[in-house]
């Protein structure tokens, strides 16, 4: 319980107890981070430049502050900031992994075997479900594999979905409904070893868990912006260089993000979730104890029902009969009591 | 431009002028006010809690005040990432077999589906109307045509109601790229004609990073990106609020201000007259059809365009070459070749924009550095014409 007196710090006492609502949607959409603000208005104002108009200052600066972003978001998950492209969010971050590297493989067959087989998860987010039933009415074909009791894939049942014919496996890092985290460097592994390209929707682990896509053998991962206290309206894909990833853009045009992204990049937005690259480490010990806390009271047995999770996830499965009774939790009351 | 840059003296000692507002716009004071007491809450508009319900609220607040400033129903409204996202979303999601577009469009249009057909533009950089009506009678399959209010690198203004009624005669949808026009001259998609209209709220002095996709009627569109649903199924996404509400807010101002458009009409014009004064070859293009008040495609023959903009840049004066596409790019403007320019001044051609800030004294500015870098240039042009 010491780890509770720690964690409201940011949260102000004043929400406890005497009307407020309190905020327990964190999974769906931060607070904007004050300091990711103060990184942000500046671009604003004075320095609105076009990043792409490089020959002149206005647009070296702007430009300048997206490549500085880049660096930032590349470090927080080891990537080389060329691997990243900056994107208007998750979905469409995980749009383009997945069509895009569909797209690709089917225009361009490398070696004799076509591959258009895609391995994926029935618990995935929507906008990756989506977009696999997409490509399954354009001619590929896809495996939503069932996932055990846990929430977690079995690895086995994944190894044998994999085929000759298989091009990807998406499957995310962390869950947005029950927080499990998948069991990704070995699904990495698995794939790296199979040829297979894997691509992992971390919108909701970022900043929440360490990730790093080298030991975690992770060729494609999308990031959100307003799930780790930065603004809506913004996240990236990474993709990896080494072995090369090919994919076809979804948005064409002046050829910006490397030709994978067209578009004029926003130096205020992109510049955004930086200060919390930064401070992420701060910030996961004081999450850590406090679904725990919230949780205590009447709850603890389904809390500790043994899901595997990670210290620095925020939010924990639940399990009521049905979903809208965890609104009720979330009262200021019944928070007041599992304080107690 | 303003007392913005020039407050700015830690990167340049000297005047810093800004005349490329087709590439993009400063944030208006409105816009900023909106976005930062929207990114001061929190909440998801798809959840279904209060601050939810609040920030969803909010969304629907901008897809009423937006298609009221544009004489469209709200739910036509569709919010994407830009104005590049809102032209693919037109001419992918539309779904018609063949996609007709007129030679001077953005890369954006140009680019987005893998074929299309050509439109021509006549010397003034106007679609060549007979050219459209025929491609249009020579096949029968169901079509779109895409052509842009206003081009972005020499402020050529359409006939999109001409347009329109073509297309509408051949049975084809018409998509009207109004990205460069919306703000400076006032904009109704009833007037255009469109069944799909793209805007983007930083050249209007919005934030980048967010845009919208107009459809009129009650068009069917194949989504981009597929997931949660948001945008009434046309566009999935956790909705980007603070942008959405800049960009109402910078439209709403931008609505109420199209006059000062006659004052930056002036200017620009006064402009090309000094320039036309000073070097008699100098030539504006697209200079004989209507234009945007705030352009000025100015051709220094024998200088190349990269030169000039490095030298205006050196003294202080931002314009660029061309529109500003991604960066480094280097090439022949193809809007200028389309309309049939000579080759030596497609290359030695700049484009001056200027904006709701600019002042008698950015044009001085501009006129002043052009002049010493034309003399300069003028010299050594014809030295070398000598030896």
């Amino acid at each position: 319980m010491s780890s509770v007196t720690a964690a409201p710090a940011r949260r102000s006492e004043a929400h406890l107890g005497n009307g407020m609502p309190i905020y327990l949607d964190n999974q769906s959409s931060t607070r904007l981070d004050p300091r990711v603000l103060e990184a942000m208005l500046p671009y604003f104002t004075e320095q609105f430049g076009n990043p792409h108009s490089t020959s002149h200052a206005y647009g070296r600066i702007a430009a300048e502050a997206i490549e500085q972003a880049r660096r930032e978001v590349a470090a927080l998950i080891n990537a080389d900031p060329r691997e990243l492209v900056f994107t208007s969010g998750a979905t469409e971050a995980n749009n383009l992994a997945i069509k895009g590297a569909a797209h690709f493989a089917r225009l361009y067959p490398q070696g004799g075997q076509p591959r258009d087989h895609i391995v994926t998860l029935t618990t995935e987010h929507k906008c990756v479900l989506e977009s696999c039933l997409q490509l399954e009415r354009e001619g590929f074909s896809v495996t939503y594999l069932p996932v055990e009791s846990s929430g977690l894939v079995s690895l086995d049942g994944l190894a044998a979905a994999l085929g000759e014919r298989t091009l990807l496996v998406s499957v995310m890092v962390a869950h947005n409904e029950i927080g499990v985290i998948q069991p990704i460097a070995e699904i990495g592994a698995l794939c790296r070893s199979k040829g297979v390209l894997f691509h992992s929707d971390a919108a909701q682990a970022v900043g929440k868990i360490a990730l790093d896509v080298d030991r975690m053998q992770i060729d494609l991962m999308s990031i959100s912006g307003h799930k780790v206290y930065g603004p809506k309206g913004i996240g990236a894909l990474y993709v990896r260089r080494r072995p090369r990833v090919r994919l076809l853009p979804l948005i064409d045009g002046g050829g910006q993000e490397r030709g994978l992204r067209s578009g004029t990049l926003s130096a205020n937005r992109s510049r955004s979730p930086c200060p919390w690259a930064s401070s992420q480490r701060r910030r996961r010990t004081p999450l850590a104890g406090q679904p725990q806390f919230l949780f205590s009271g009447n709850c603890r047995d389904e809390a500790d029902r043994g899901l595997p999770r990670d210290s620095g996830v925020d939010r924990l499965g639940v399990h009521f009969g049905k979903r809208r009774a965890l609104l009720c939790v979330a009262r200021p009351r019944a928070l007041r009591g599992g304080r107690k | 431009m303003s007392k913005v840059a020039r407050a700015r003296r830690g990167v340049m000692a000297r005047t810093e002028t800004y005349l490329d507002w087709n590439a993009t716009t400063p944030l208006r004071p409105e816009a900023a006010a909106a976005m930062s007491a929207m990114l001061a809450r929190c909440g998801n508009p798809s959840s279904v809690h209060r601050w939810g319900r609040s920030a969803r609220q909010a969304v629907e607040q901008a897809h009423s005040a937006l298609g009221a400033l544009l004489g469209a129903p709200a739910e036509g409204v569709v919010f994407v990432s830009g104005g590049t996202e809102a032209n693919h979303l037109a001419l992918l999601g539309s779904g018609r077999d063949r996609v007709l577009v007129s030679a001077v469009e953005h890369d954006s249009v140009l680019r987005a589906v893998p074929e299309t057909e050509r439109i021509p533009v006549d010397r003034d950089g106007v679609v060549v109307l007979d050219t459209l009506d025929r491609l249009l009678a020579g096949d029968l399959r169901p079509a779109l045509v895409s052509v842009m209010l206003a081009n972005n690198e020499t402020g050529v203004v359409q006939p999109v109601a001409a347009i329109a009624a073509i297309a509408r005669a051949h049975g084809a949808l018409f998509h009207c790229d109004a990205v460069q026009a919306a703000g400076k001259i006032a904009l109704d998609v009833d007037a255009i004609g469109a069944d799909l209209v793209t805007l983007s709220a930083h050249k209007l002095g919005g934030p980048s990073g967010i845009g919208a996709l107009v459809v009129t009627g009650d068009l069917e569109l194949t989504p981009l990106l597929r997931g949660g649903g948001q945008e009434h199924g046309r566009r999935a996404g956790t909705e980007n609020l603070a942008g959405i509400a800049g960009f109402a807010a910078a439209a709403a101002t931008a609505a109420q201000e199209t006059a000062v458009y006659d004052r930056v009409r002036a200017l620009r014009d006064a402009l090309e007259a000094e320039v036309a004064a000073i070097a008699p070859e100098a030539m504006v293009l697209g200079a004989a059809a209507p234009r945007l008040p705030n352009t000025a495609a100015i051709a220094m023959p024998g200088v190349a365009a990269e030169t000039q903009v490095i030298a205006l840049d050196l003294d202080g004066v931002m314009v660029s070459a061309g529109s500003a596409c991604s960066s480094g790019k280097v090439g022949p403007s193809h809007v200028l070749e389309a309309m049939g320019v000579r080759p030596d001044l497609v290359g030695s051609t700049i484009r001056v924009s200027l904006g709701w800030d600019s002042s008698e004294a950015d044009i001085a500015h501009f006129l002043r550095a052009w002049t010493t870098l034309y003399r300069r240039c003028r010299g050594s042009c014809a030295g070398a014409r000598a030896a």
